[in-house]
């Protein structure tokens, strides 16, 4: 840009901070409800709602609303969470209070999981059906084909089970919305390159073939959520459809996105989803107060930039994230490369929070010099190998063998009698058709042949 | 006839009423072949007169069709009125044909109908006879099928009709059925084309061209002749036979217009169609003899029908029209044995004015009166008989044969017109070319119908003039769309058209059943198709499995290795685990049994564990518990139409201005906390870090968490929070030490003080009162509080600012003194809301203390005090809810340290104003902090030079005020000197100012409305003038409202957003809203007034300080003003100026005890100049000079409905004055 053209001082204004980077780009919708980052989880927890403020506050200020939708999202319904959760665990979420918490009967925050993870806040309801709210919505955009990249930086939340909230997780919105998704798209596929295991996930999808769960996460049998070995592939029906990889402290971007690709690249040809989910947590990066990876913001944006590539529609969420600057500046770095454009590496100076972005004031900061990287080669090859492996399995599977408006969708053990019957009824039919085809054709035959 | 069908007419099927007809006919080629000739030779004369004597035109028609293929076509012809009404709504041609074959079934009619059809069809010669009989039949259904026709068609009566028209019925479907078995999707319009067909024998070409025109050309003729018909009324029978012979050319004509092919053909069927359509009515009209009302009605229904109907309609018609006024009289013969014929002929009639005209619904009723008896005829006679059986058939011939003697004269005369008509319009080229041209202008061809009669042989004309003529007449079809309004009876409903009727029982008899065999058989496919997805997916599913086996020995085979380490490491462990295990299991064993006994116990009482259950379905089934926790996965949509077509593309919620959206960047970060709000958060965050949803609890509702965590994040770089509270965990230790040190001093500064206010009570209280003002200012809701208490007796904030000038650093120093007991107060709510109450309680001892001894001093008498000592526990009650949430903090933020200097400037030394300036620092820890940080900065220089300055400043406002304040001093004795006894009660003024204004009063009282707008000035001017009348000892005796009322003002104030208070207006309004009240007394009634605080809230002060303006300008301004009681403020005006302004002083100096007497009118203005004036040393108006501070000065009355009284009593004036200078300021 510089050098060749000059501008004058009105065109400097206007001209937008940051720079396309290919012709093509998707139509990308961004749902937010600004009011989710106006909750607060307590002392000394380190999930901070706020960090979604600045995420806006970069992506508004580096003008990226204005190259996608923006959609002012409303609060996820009752009903819409009863979708996957179970009615108590939400009764007691729309009613439980920091003021009523205690005088609820023994053993009900015990029974569902709260605590130091898992506060009661103040307005905790409202915080959960928001961030539910903004994520249902990206997928009836995507649903509806209102756009082909839905981004939802605050939902993500992937922990949360059933019955129960888990690490800060208390509505699993990315279960929710793949369960909206699955009315239209016959194979999902749901990355999480969250540091933690995306266990809530998983479980929801642990018996179905129709979503492939795959997660990038540091393992040790210990860390949050002690999930996520190789071993869990899935059951029943759903096996094979699982996928972990499990990563020691300290890995670095290359060897990330290097195993990253060799493993998602093979994945999305065979299973062939329709749709993709996206959970970009943001405590894969370096320095995060809770993280333990290497990773730049640059790497875990390279990853998001490959998934993107397969132009398949895509449903990106947050997920966590420690450091609240750093999370902003990953999540608009992202939201600038599903943009299709690149971003400028100093921070506007006219955000108001700038001051956490210093001292650098830079989008792309160092993040990766903390930890040692404990992946040696050798195991992360192994990993790859096995990965590759279970991907193998998906060759044959009926589910992704069979064209997309094929597959069953509900659980069939097996044919009844009376289909069979039909079935055979149906074979014959076609048996008799042909053959009395066959009889006219050669009728016909002898009548053109008798007439010529 | 036998025209070989134009091949355009395949392609026509999307025209329904073309394409049935040309596909009919195709089918039949041999028909044509040999049909053809046959119709046109034999059919016409041997099969008419023979069989269809009674239908001239239509018999011939009929027979000419029958005899190909066409037994169908001629009982459809005959029926065809019928079908052709259909056919317009139409819509059922795809479906005649699966209708027919239901149909046949289900109507007693078809089977005949559908016999005879298919057996003329396979044996066309030879059938005739059949044929014939059938026609008799179906003629005789014609005509009933023209009755229940039209009855359908005008009355939409389905169901009914249907039933009470046993024919009806038989006619539709057989003519569908007919149709239908012939050829199926077409059969509609094949019955229609035969009809053509046969009544143009001769034009059979042109015919076959115009049957797909027919639609538009009959329809139009149809029109046309209803048009003329009503004229040419009276028409016989004989008429009749003539007239469908013309019809029947009509007919062909119009066609031939349509082709447009020769210019002789269009003249041709111009000229007849005048001809034709009065005979066609006439044909019509013989039907209605009888009534000739309805024959105009019958008209108009025509012209609404014709909209709906048919290309076909019209010939048939004309057909069947003939054929009706026949068919009655062979029911007549028939029915003759079983019934009276006077009915049936009338019946008969009826049924046949009916039928051509769509009945109209005025006369429906009688006409369903009569087409019972008709229907009860028939069902009771024959009918059923003839259209179910051989019986039927055998009669309906009889009854035929005797109609057909009658008619074969006028089959004959027929015959020859039509004859003719077939030789002028035969050319064989015409023809040719028709056929070309059909196909190409069918469609666009829809006008050829005259709308007005043509009278007289317009035709031929040149060809532009006719087609001029066509457009002209064009328009027909929207003037009889709209004609619906101009019916007799409009057409409200849609299920008033007679389409609707119509469709309503094609529907049910044909198109539904169709339409639900076509669904069920699609269903069934899906079905199908989903079940061999099955079977194909278990197929592939054992395939799958099979691999999957294959992949795991392979995996398996080549991590032998690892699976083997694995394996020895796991053995391993387990040795280990069984030797360590050996004595870890005995000491298990030990430890057990207790605690497996005792949940052994527990499951003996019959209930078992969640857990245990869980085990054992985990023994069931290994996945169970994956299955308890995944997700149900919704089926896929497969359907398309809901998957592709039911979208909601929702874009409610899209953000179409995204500037606005971005601006965030410039609202997020801008903290809207007031410095009131902040201590208190910070207090708040103290108390309960981060928790905060308590820190807005704490903060009395003022804010939401929401708001509270912005603030928190909005304020953490610039409030260092963590150091904060490590400070006050240090504090807390410290609090409680030096909560007693502080309460040793507190008591010590209340005697110092009480030594003051003996000295110079006067003083004490003034500055006592100061304080108030300051506080009120400042938002220092525990300043007002504290000040209140002592001031509200007294009340007379601006003397007191005054004499504080005059005093200078005398009552800077007691105020100190005020501001240290708020001190203590503060720092015992720091420790806790339980010392605080108790220290309030304690402060507010000292205050009473002091006061009762200031107002002794200034004379009160000791009834007052005592009540003043109520008063004052009132205020300590309600200042214990009041104190909560009010609170400083010895942080300084970083804004208030920069404003410190400037303050210091300002105000120099004096501690007390500087700290209500920044209204989070107590007086104490402003001079601590300026002890603390002057050397360093160099304060010391600023504080002297401002007092210095301030000296001498005060000193010549003292002397100003002091003239000022001396005359004012009598009024306040007086007031004090009232007994206790007379002090109003709550709303006691309400009644009160009969005693100052007897003409005020009942104005007043009538239209006291204390929470009106307008009620600020009347009340103002009101009070004025009582004032100066009444005895003094009102005004001063400010009800202190009863503590129950108090607290639910406090509480609503509290609760309600600071915004409304925060704002400049807001606050001077609500100020000047308190005084008026409290000058009123009206609306001393405290629960009220809490509401009129909300309500006056919205009353620009512009509007207070206009009424207090126009108050102390007197008349001119209050007779401006708008007001209910501007009446009564008029007549006061004269008494009010003096006493006003005289009682204002007064107001202003109650204080001045011994007072000199005050010039009426004149204190007020120099008084109101000083305050304009505003010297900088005053410490409420002063402009501020951090943006912060700059901030709306705050009358925090809202937070304290007792300081308003307070501030009002004493100084409505001065405030407005204040409001004033304020804008000037700005």
């Amino acid at each position: 840009m510089s050098g060749t053209f000059s501008y004058d001082v009105k065109t400097k204004e206007n001209e937008p901070l940051f720079e396309f980077n290919s012709a093509y780009s998707p139509r990308v919708s961004y749902h937010f409800n600004s009011k989710v980052s106006h909750y607060h989880y307590g002392v000394k927890h380190p999930m901070k709602p706020f960090r979604l403020m600045l995420t806006d506050h970069l992506v508004s200020s580096y003008g990226l609303h204005k190259i996608m939708d923006l959609y002012e999202t409303r609060s996820a319904t009752r009903d819409e969470l009863l979708q996957f959760h179970s009615e108590d665990y939400v009764n007691f979420l729309s009613k439980v209070s920091p003021e009523n918490a205690n005088k609820l009967p023994r053993g009900t925050l015990e029974n569902f999981n709260i605590g130091d993870d898992c506060p009661i806040f103040q307005n905790l309801y409202d915080y959960t059906t928001l961030y539910t709210g903004a994520s249902l919505d990206a997928t009836r955009k995507l649903i509806n084909n209102q756009s082909d990249i839905a981004i939802n930086w605050s939902g993500g939340l992937h922990h949360a089970k059933k019955n129960s909230p888990s690490g800060f997780c208390y509505v699993n919105d990315i279960v929710l919305s793949i369960l909206n998704l699955l009315r239209y798209h016959p194979r999902i596929l749901y990355i999480d390159i969250d540091l933690h295991h995306g266990d809530g996930v998983q479980e929801a999808f642990y018996t179905t073939d129709r979503v492939f769960t795959l997660s990038f996460h540091k393992y040790n049998g210990e860390f949050f959520p002690g999930t996520g070995d190789l071993t869990e592939i899935g059951c029943d029906k759903g096996k094979h459809f699982a996928l972990n990889v499990p990563l020691e402290d300290g890995i670095d971007d290359d060897s990330y996105i290097n195993l990253f690709k060799s493993i998602v690249d093979p994945l999305i040809m065979t299973f062939k989803p329709t749709l993709i989910v996206q959970q970009c947590g943001a405590d894969s990066l370096g320095h995060d107060r809770l993280g333990c990876f290497n990773l730049n913001i640059k790497a875990h944006g390279e990853c998001v930039k490959f998934v993107k590539s397969f132009g398949l529609p895509m449903l990106v969420v947050g997920g966590g994230g420690y450091t609240p600057r750093n999370v902003s500046r990953l999540w608009t770095y992202e939201t600038g490369i599903l943009n299709d454009v690149l971003l400028p590496e100093d921070i506007p100076e006219d955000i108001p929070f700038r001051d956490s972005f210093g001292p650098d004031y830079s989008l792309y900061p160092m993040l990766d010099d903390l930890y040692e990287n404990k992946n040696s080669k050798k195991l992360l090859e192994d990993i790859r190998i096995r990965c590759l492996e279970n991907i193998r399995y998906l060759q044959g599977a009926p589910s992704v063998r069979m064209d997309a408006e094929c597959i069953p969708t509900q659980d069939i053990s097996a044919l009844t009698e009376e289909e069979d019957k039909i079935i055979q009824e149906m074979n014959e039919e076609t048996e008799a058709d042909s053959s009395n085809r066959l009889e006219e054709m050669e009728k016909e035959n002898s009548g053109l042949i008798a007439f010529s | 006839m036998g025209y070989p069908p134009p091949t355009r007419r395949l392609g026509d099927k999307k025209r329904y009423h073309y394409s049935n007809n040309p596909n009919r006919r195709h089918p039949s080629a041999v028909y044509s072949k040999n049909s053809f000739p046959k119709s046109s030779n034999n059919g016409f004369v041997s099969s008419p007169t023979a069989d269809n004597s009674t239908n001239p035109s239509v018999t011939p028609s009929t027979a000419s069709v029958p005899l190909p293929t066409a037994a169908p076509g001629s009982t459809f012809g005959i029926e065809a009125p019928r079908p052709s009404r259909y056919d317009p709504s139409s819509v059922s041609r795809p479906s005649s044909s699966s209708y027919s074959s239901t149909r046949k079934i289900g109507s007693r009619y078809n089977p005949d109908v559908e016999r005879s059809s298919s057996t003329t069809s396979s044996t066309p010669e030879s059938m005739n006879t059949s044929t014939i009989t059938h026609t008799n039949t179906d003629i005789g259904n014609s005509r009933y099928s023209r009755k229940t026709m039209s009855r359908y068609n005008p009355q939409s009566t389905s169901s009914t009709n249907v039933t009470h028209f046993p024919s009806a019925l038989s006619n539709a479907p057989p003519f569908y059925v007919a149709n239908g078995s012939s050829r199926r999707p077409r059969s509609m319009d094949d019955y229609s084309p035969d009809v053509t067909n046969k009544l143009e024998t001769n034009n059979v070409s042109s015919v076959n061209n115009n049957s797909p025109h027919s639609y538009y050309s009959r329809s139009n003729k149809w029109r046309s002749i209803g048009t003329p018909s009503r004229p040419p009324f009276d028409n016989h029978v004989g008429n009749m036979t003539t007239t469908s012979n013309t019809n029947s050319i009509h007919q062909r004509e119009p066609f031939w217009k349509a082709n447009s092919t020769t210019i002789l053909k269009s003249t041709h069927s111009q000229s007849s169609p005048s001809l034709h359509t009065k005979k066609f009515h006439d044909a019509n009209k013989l039907d209605k003899p009888e009534a000739s009302v309805k024959v105009e009605t019958p008209s108009k229904d025509e012209t609404k029908a014709i909209s709906y109907h048919d290309n076909n309609f019209p010939p048939r018609k004309s057909v069947s029209k003939p054929n009706a006024p026949l068919e009655p009289d062979n029911i007549k013969v028939g029915e003759e044995d079983a019934l009276g014929k006077k009915e049936v002929h009338k019946s008969g009639r009826e049924i046949a004015k009916e039928h051509p005209t769509p009945v109209k619904m005025k006369e429906h009723d009688e006409l369903e009166a009569r087409a019972k008896k008709v229907s009860k005829i028939n069902i009771d006679g024959k009918q059923d008989e003839i259209w179910t059986t051989a019986k039927t058939v055998a009669s309906a011939v009889e009854v035929s044969k005797e109609s057909q003697k009658e008619l074969t004269r006028s089959v004959e005369r027929k015959e020859s017109p039509e004859i003719r008509d077939y030789e002028r319009a035969y050319d064989p080229k015409a023809l040719k070319t028709d056929v070309t041209k059909l196909t190409v202008d069918n469609d666009n061809k829809s006008y050829e119908e005259p709308l007005e009669k043509v009278e007289g042989c317009i035709f031929p004309l040149p060809k532009a003039e006719t087609r001029l003529w066509e457009l002209k007449n064009q328009k027909r079809n929207k003037i009889i769309s709209e004609q619906k309004y101009l019916l007799k009876k409009a057409i409200r409903n849609f299920s008033e058209y007679p389409f609707y009727a119509q469709n309503k029982l094609i529907h049910q008899q044909a198109t539904g059943l169709i339409l639900t065999k076509i669904i069920s058989k699609i269903k069934k496919e899906e079905h199908l198709k989903k079940i061999n997805l099955k079977h194909d997916y278990f197929d592939l599913q054992k395939k799958y499995e099979k691999e999957c086996e294959i992949l795991t020995k392979l995996s398996e085979n080549l991590r032998k290795e690892e699976i083997e380490n694995k394996r020895k490491e796991h053995e391993l462990m387990e040795q280990k685990r069984r030797e360590e295990g050996i004595e870890t299991e005995k000491e298990k064993s030990l430890r057990h049994p207790s605690s497996s006994s005792s949940s052994r116990r527990r499951n003996r009482a019959d209930f078992v564990d969640d857990a245990e259950m869980e085990n054992v379905l985990l023994q069931i089934d290994p996945n169970y518990k994956h299955y308890q926790a995944a997700a149900t996965i919704p089926p896929l949509i497969l359907d398309p139409i809901r998957k592709h077509s039911y979208k909601f593309c929702d874009v409610n919620n899209l953000v179409t201005d995204k500037k606005l959206w971005a601006s965030r960047i410039l609202k997020d970060a801008s903290d809207n906390f007031t410095d009131h709000e902040h201590s208190l958060f910070l207090e708040g965050y103290l108390i309960h870090p981060k928790k905060f949803g308590k820190i807005s609890h704490y903060m009395g509702g003022l804010r939401s968490p929401e708001e509270c965590v912005l603030h928190y994040y909005r304020t953490k770089k610039t409030v260092n929070y963590k150091q904060l509270l490590i400070d006050k965990n240090k504090k807390r230790k410290m609090s409680a030490a030096a909560k007693r040190r502080k309460r040793k001093e507190r008591s010590n500064d209340e005697e110092v003080e009480v030594d003051e206010s003996k000295e110079e009570s006067t003083n004490t209280i003034e500055k006592e009162e100061k304080s108030e003002n300051n506080a009120e200012e400042n938002v220092q809701p525990v300043l007002v509080q504290g000040s209140e208490v002592k001031g509200d007796p007294l009340g007379t904030p601006e003397k007191v600012e005054n004499m504080i000038e005059q005093r200078g650093e005398e009552f800077a120093g007691e105020l100190e003194n005020a501001e240290r007991v708020n001190d203590l107060k503060r720092a015992h709510d720091e420790v806790g809301e339980e010392s605080n109450k108790s220290s309030v309680i304690e402060t507010n001892n000292g205050v009473q203390i002091m006061d009762p001894k200031g107002a002794v001093q200034n004379g009160y008498y000791p009834e007052e005090t005592k009540e003043l000592d109520f008063s004052l526990e009132n205020a300590l009650q309600r200042k214990k809810h009041k104190s909560a949430p009010e609170h400083k903090t010895s942080y300084w933020s970083v804004r208030e340290s920069q404003l410190f200097p400037e303050l210091l400037k300002e105000f120099g030394s004096q501690w007390s104003l500087i700290s209500e300036k920044l209204g989070t620092k107590s007086t104490t820890m402003v001079r601590n902090y300026y002890q603390r940080n002057a050397a360093r900065n160099g304060w010391k220089l600023l504080v002297d030079e401002t007092d210095l300055k301030r000296d001498g400043t005060s000193s010549e406002s003292v002397q100003q005020s002091q003239i000022l304040i001396q005359p004012e001093r009598p009024n306040i004795n007086a007031y004090s000197n009232i007994p206790p006894q007379q002090r109003p009660a709550l709303g006691y003024f309400v009644g009160q100012p009969t005693h100052g204004h007897n003409t005020s009063i009942s104005s007043i009282d009538g239209s006291i409305r204390p929470f009106g707008p307008d009620f600020h000035r009347d009340t103002f001017s009101k009070i004025s003038a009582p004032l100066t009348t009444l005895p003094p000892p009102r005004l001063p005796s400010i009800q202190f409202p009863r503590s129950e009322m108090a607290e639910p003002t406090v509480t609503d104030l509290r609760n309600r957003p600071l915004d409304h208070i925060d704002t400049l207006a807001d606050a001077a309004s609500s100020v000047t809203n308190n005084q008026n009240f409290s000058n009123e007394r009206n609306a001393i009634d405290i629960g009220r007034k809490s509401t009129t605080i909300s309500n006056l809230l919205n009353n620009s002060d512009r509007s207070m300080k206009s009424s207090f303006q126009s108050a102390s300008r007197h008349e001119a301004q209050l007779e401006d003003t708008p007001s209910m009681n501007n009446i009564v403020v008029q007549e006061i005006k004269p008494n009010i100026t003096t006493p006003r302004s005289s009682s204002i002083s007064a107001l202003l100096n109650p204080v001045n005890g011994n007072g000199q007497s005050n010039p009426d009118g004149r204190p007020l203005l120099p008084f109101q100049h000083a305050i304009s004036q505003g010297t900088p040393t005053f410490p409420l108006p002063a402009p501020r000079t951090s943006p912060i501070s700059r901030a709306p000065p705050k009358f925090n009355f809202s937070n304290d409905p007792l300081a308003a009284l307070a501030a009002v009593a004493s100084a409505p004036d001065a405030m407005s004055s204040f409001l004033s200078k304020k804008e000037n300021n700005n």
